[in-house]
């Protein structure tokens, strides 16, 4: 996705004018002349700056742009399956991981992935409980890494 | 002293621990390089979670070992698919295509590897040398000089954005702004955490670097994914058929294209990829026969292949001596570093002198190790290149997730 440079110089001036306000609210250091506030404060600047810039920049330009172009592949719905799936397989990571456990989750995880991907069951079972299996193995035996059991913690090993 | 230190350096080097990462990276580099999509930053990024867990020597061997396999291992589909496997063999892709298609694809295989071995060791040898004599400069910089460093190196994020440099300016804004979320500053004061204690943590560095480096590329290859791939040339001879001839035909190129490598690669911001790009123009413009470029002539494959491998090491020297990343992949390398306890900067030549020789040994060992290996992987192309790849992306970002876990043992 492209969005129009305007748009994001408006959002990144935007960003910069919060950060600002949000800012003033940080105590100043006794007897310092900088505070935890002036870093930031000048980061805040810049991006007000340069998204002004950014903003400018495309007012200014001859050639009109659109205010969002998709990429090609958004018209291939298999492709946006896809790569929804990576995003959503993520959320569902971080969220389902703890009380379902690594080994369930990242089965479950490796086989809609690749099933997307047009792999067929025959491929993806085995590599499913396969690549599971290496990486408990690797990281949870040999790196002693604490990957989640949930629901498996009694038959832990 | 010199000879203990270098005899202490060696013995790091050549423990079997060390030499059984080397060979295991220098497969898992050649296997990144060669799949088109997974490209050299990918297979450091992969690395370090696993490193994390490793001493520094083999930490760093590793990922030496596995981004100088991975660019060499980016010529071979150039030459069979027409597709490089990594950007930096993208500048003469068409030009060892066009090789393969005449017939020639053992000469442009050949070529690829011969003259990347060539031009990782030329690299080293630069950085061997001007690394410590840079360091022992570098050792009378008081807070005046590092405050300009500093700023130096926040300024090759600039560089690094060739399109625009005003949206350079604000990628490095945005990724100072998030480096100045948690409590560590001066005054220890909790910024933009809104009350959360993982916020007031700030952000560790190897998940992120997963992030933008590996997952996006995942998204990358899922996207694209419905083109099937085809080989232009399945059984391959011997390749190194002519290299000698070819390396006595154009010696000049060589050393340019590996000088320029190695220049081009010590510049903040810029690595392989622009130093092959670089190197291809410019064998183009002074070669006496420039109107055979692009038909399948092997003169620029010659000098680019040799640059984009001591690029590679050329990005170490400011790496090492100053903290500033000369490419992608030192940028992440320079958190390895700090998390070996091998801080980057012109001391390190002197508290971790054993350390640093047997790295430059490691460069050396796994450029020549790419001569067996890369041919193996010549050999195997045909296997390498039809890897399922619908089953490997899940795989890949399943251990995007349990690395990045492993580093600070949290989902967020």
């Amino acid at each position: 996705m492209k969005f129009n440079d305007a748009l994001i110089g408006a959002a990144l001036a935007a960003l910069g004018v919060i950060v600002l306000w949000h800012i003033q609210g940080f105590p100043p250091m006794t007897g310092q002349k900088y505070g935890p506030a002036w870093f930031p404060g000048l980061i805040a600047i810049g991006l007000v700056i340069c998204g002004s810039l950014l903003v400018l920049g495309r007012l200014r330009a001859a050639s009109p742009q659109a205010l969002a172009e998709l990429p090609a592949w958004v018209r291939r719905p298999r492709a946006v399956a896809a790569v929804g799936s990576v995003i959503g397989g993520l959320l569902f990571y971080i969220f389902a991981a703890d009380s379902l456990g690594f080994h369930i989750t990242a089965c479950l995880l490796l086989l809609v992935w690749s099933r997307l991907l047009r792999a067929s069951w025959l491929l993806a079972l085995p590599m499913a409980i396969g690549a599971t299996l290496v990486i408990h193995l690797s990281f949870y035996k040999l790196l002693k890494v604490p990957l989640p059991w949930g629901v498996f913690e009694r038959f832990a090993f | 002293m010199t000879l203990t230190l270098l005899g202490n350096a060696l013995a790091l080097v050549f423990d079997p621990y060390v030499l059984w990462v080397i060979v295991a990276s220098a497969a898992f580099g050649l296997f990144v390089g060669a799949i088109p999509g997974l490209t050299a930053t990918m297979a450091t990024a992969l690395l370090v979670p696993v490193t994390f867990f490793m001493a520094p020597v083999p930490a760093i061997a590793s990922i030496v070992t596995a981004t100088a396999m991975a660019i060499f291992a980016g010529d071979i589909p150039s030459c069979l698919l027409r597709m490089p496997g990594t950007p930096a063999s993208a500048a003469y892709t068409d030009e060892a295509y066009a090789m393969t298609k005449k017939g020639q694809g053992e000469v442009a295989l050949g070529a690829g590897l011969v003259f990347s071995v060539i031009g990782g060791l030329f690299g080293t040898a630069v950085l061997i040398i001007a690394a410590p004599a840079l360091a022992e400069i570098a050792l009378k910089f008081s807070s005046f000089e590092y405050f300009w460093l500093v700023i130096l190196g926040l300024s090759s994020a600039v560089f690094l954005a060739i399109g625009d440099p005003l949206k350079g300016v604000v990628s490095l804004l945005l990724g100072l702004l998030v480096s100045a979320i948690g409590l560590d500053n001066p005054a220890a004061y909790p910024r933009f955490t809104f009350g959360n204690a993982e916020l007031a943590g700030g952000f560790t560095l190897i998940p992120i670097m997963i992030g933008m480096f590996a997952v996006s590329e995942i998204v990358r290859n899922v996207a694209n994914m419905d083109q099937p791939w085809e080989m232009a040339q399945s059984k391959i001879g011997n390749i190194f058929d002519g290299m000698w001839t070819l390396t006595k035909r154009y010696p000049i190129q060589i050393l340019r294209g590996s000088t320029l490598g190695t220049a081009i690669g010590a510049l903040p911001g810029a690595g392989a990829d622009i130093a092959a790009w670089m190197s291809y123009a410019m064998s183009k413009r002074f070669s006496k026969e420039p109107e055979k470029f692009g038909t399948g002539h092997v003169e620029g494959i010659v000098e680019a292949g040799a640059a984009n491998n001591s690029a590679l090491a050329g990005a170490w020297i400011p790496a090492l001596v100053f903290g500033i990343p000369g490419d992608s992949i030192t940028a992440i390398v320079i958190g390895v570093l700090y998390i070996k306890g091998l801080n980057p900067g012109p001391t390190i030549f002197m508290e971790k002198a054993t350390e640093m020789y047997a790295i430059f040994f490691v460069f050396i060992l796994a450029n020549l190790l790419m001569i067996p290996l890369g041919v193996a992987a010549i050999k195997g192309a045909k296997q390498l290149l039809r890897a399922p790849r619908e089953v490997l992306m899940p795989v890949i970002l399943l251990f995007c997730v349990v690395g990045s876990f492993a580093i600070n043992y949290s989902v967020w």
